[in-house]
């Protein structure tokens, strides 16, 4: 099965790490799809777990809060998508998950949202976008899944 | 040594840097600072950017100082040291929203670290006796990495392929079809085109090589299944004849071929599209159908040739239409080919459940 990862850059894509290691994955297969890091001195292209492709995107497309900007990483993410023949996308939030989880609904794949594990309380920007789109929504506090409905599961988090 | 991390976020965190730098000279240890992208300079203590291998530093730590987010559990997991928290605020203009206070309270709770949310608390009496580690059980992300590998294996066990036009059909024919060992099935396909008929064949022979690796027992014959003498009568176990007789001119002369291939007791598997309201929007419908089914002829055609019906479902009501009328506008308005896959899973839901009405007709039937 081939399984594609969509995170911003930071923490979003290490929560990601720190869940989904080689144990986890095993045989499937995988790819990363993140932004770019803005940082200049830097330029991370180290493959996710060490042997998994990444996809970059410029960071600049999706800060601003521009409908035809998102309609061109849609496009890109879709692209990707049918190249790499998805079965299933995996998403950590930030701006980036919304094209993501319209193009899987779009082309038909399945699709998991987990929500982050730094909002105890409050429910996320993102997470309410993706929400009613998301076949699968996972929440990695208890005392969340009040906050977003009934489709809101817990089976565990990182802490 | 201590270290102090500041991430990558772009919004500036002065606020912690300027404590620290004010202190440093007053605490015993070495101080070191990744900056990120905060402008301030500290004086008193060394520091840099950013850096590929934090790591190297983590390691070096006597105590470790940063912002309350993903880093601070990346830490902690790793390394079983002593870590301070300090929350970036929406209201020094550090962060969107005040998100990493929350994260900061709820984690210094539950693990009893030190969370600073006013920066006059860090004193140098504070970092030079600090030995607070935080210890969390890992029960929780076993829990939850359990439930991925489940989750995977489940759709890894589903052989579905991938792709928007993929339902549960061919699941759902495979129960009807019920194949046992030695069992002779023959599965009628249809074209009735001749210079398509030439492409078709060569890519039905291309696709039989390459499933010939899987099955050997398989054989293709081209022709017209009323007039080859290759078939023999009374030889079959199973027949499947799934949208093709809607093409034909003559369907009752196949039924009547397909009764005297059969063996006695033989099994036939019959699909056609149904005459359902939507149905009469299908472009398809008139251009390569010779008639058109309804549940009642269908039905007739089989008991008058024949067969008695066991089993007789409607699958589908909007969905793959839908998927197809999209897609053909697609097609011919922007010239891209793009496969729409929105009503798939519906469409997978109906092939579960009897229903009433539906574009589809499913058939299984028994030779009298």
């Amino acid at each position: 099965m081939n399984i594609a990862f969509i995170t911003s850059q930071g923490g979003h894509s290490g929560q990601i790490k720190l869940i989904f290691t080689n144990e986890v994955i095993r045989n499937n297969n995988a790819i990363m799809i993140t932004e770019r890091p803005g940082v200049k001195n830097i330029v991370k292209k180290n493959a996710f777990n060490g042997k998994y492709p990444v996809y970059l995107f410029e960071k600049d497309i999706l800060l601003k809060l521009n409908p035809i900007n998102y309609f061109i990483t849609l496009q890109r993410l879709m692209k990707i998508f049918r190249k790499e023949k998805i079965d299933l996308i995996i998403t950590n939030g930030a701006q980036i998950s919304i094209p993501a989880v319209i193009g899987a609904k779009l082309l038909g794949i399945k699709s998991l949202f987990i929500d982050t594990v730094i909002r105890v309380k409050t429910p996320n920007w993102s997470a309410r976008a993706c929400y009613p789109l998301a076949d699968i929504f996972l929440v990695q506090h208890p005392g969340m899944i009040k906050k977003y409905g009934k489709k809101a599961k817990y089976y565990g988090g990182i802490i | 040594m201590i270290f102090v991390a500041v991430g990558t976020h772009p919004d500036q965190f002065d606020r912690l840097l300027k404590k620290i730098d004010e202190i440093a000279p007053a605490v015993k240890d070495k101080i070191v600072i990744q900056r990120g992208f905060t402008k301030y300079y500290p004086k008193n203590c060394e520091s840099f950017e950013f850096t590929e291998n934090m790591d190297e530093y983590y390691k070096k730590a006597r105590l470790v100082i940063v912002q309350s987010a993903t880093s601070l559990l990346e830490f902690v997991i790793k390394y079983n040291k002593p870590v301070i928290t300090v929350p970036r605020q929406a209201r020094f203009k550090e962060h969107i929203n005040d998100h990493q206070v929350e994260f900061g309270e709820f984690f210094s709770q539950k693990t009893g670290i030190k969370c600073i949310i006013n920066v006059n608390d860090l004193t140098p009496d504070l970092l030079n006796k600090y030995k607070k580690k935080a210890v969390i059980k890992e029960d929780n992300l076993i829990l939850l990495q359990g439930y991925f590998r489940k989750l995977f294996d489940n759709l890894n066990n589903s052989h579905y392929p991938s792709g928007p036009f993929a339902h549960n059909r061919i699941d759902y024919i495979i129960n009807l079809i019920n194949p046992e060992k030695n069992d002779k099935v023959l599965n009628i396909g249809v074209s009735n085109i001749p210079e398509v008929e030439i492409k078709i064949e060569n890519k039905v022979k291309k696709k039989m090589e390459k499933a010939k690796i899987h099955l050997k027992k398989t054989k293709l014959i081209i022709g017209d299944v009323t007039k080859t003498n290759e078939l023999k009568k009374g030889y079959f176990d199973k027949i499947i004849i799934i949208e093709v007789l809607e093409h034909l001119k003559d369907d009752v002369k196949m039924i009547k071929k397909i009764r005297q291939l059969l063996k006695p007791d033989g099994v036939l598997i019959v699909g056609v599209p149904n005459d359902a309201f939507l149905h009469y929007f299908n472009p398809v419908k008139y251009f390569e159908h010779e008639r058109h089914y309804s549940n009642d002829l269908i039905k007739d055609r089989l008991a008058e040739n024949g067969f008695s019906i066991i089993h007789f479902n409607l699958v589908e009501t909007w969905t793959l239409l839908s998927n197809l009328y999209l897609h053909l506008l697609i097609k011919y308005l922007l010239r891209i080919n793009f496969p729409f896959g929105i009503f798939k899973r519906k469409a997978n839901k109906t092939y579960n459940q009897l229903n009433k009405s539906g574009m589809d007709i499913l058939i299984k039937a028994v030779k009298n």
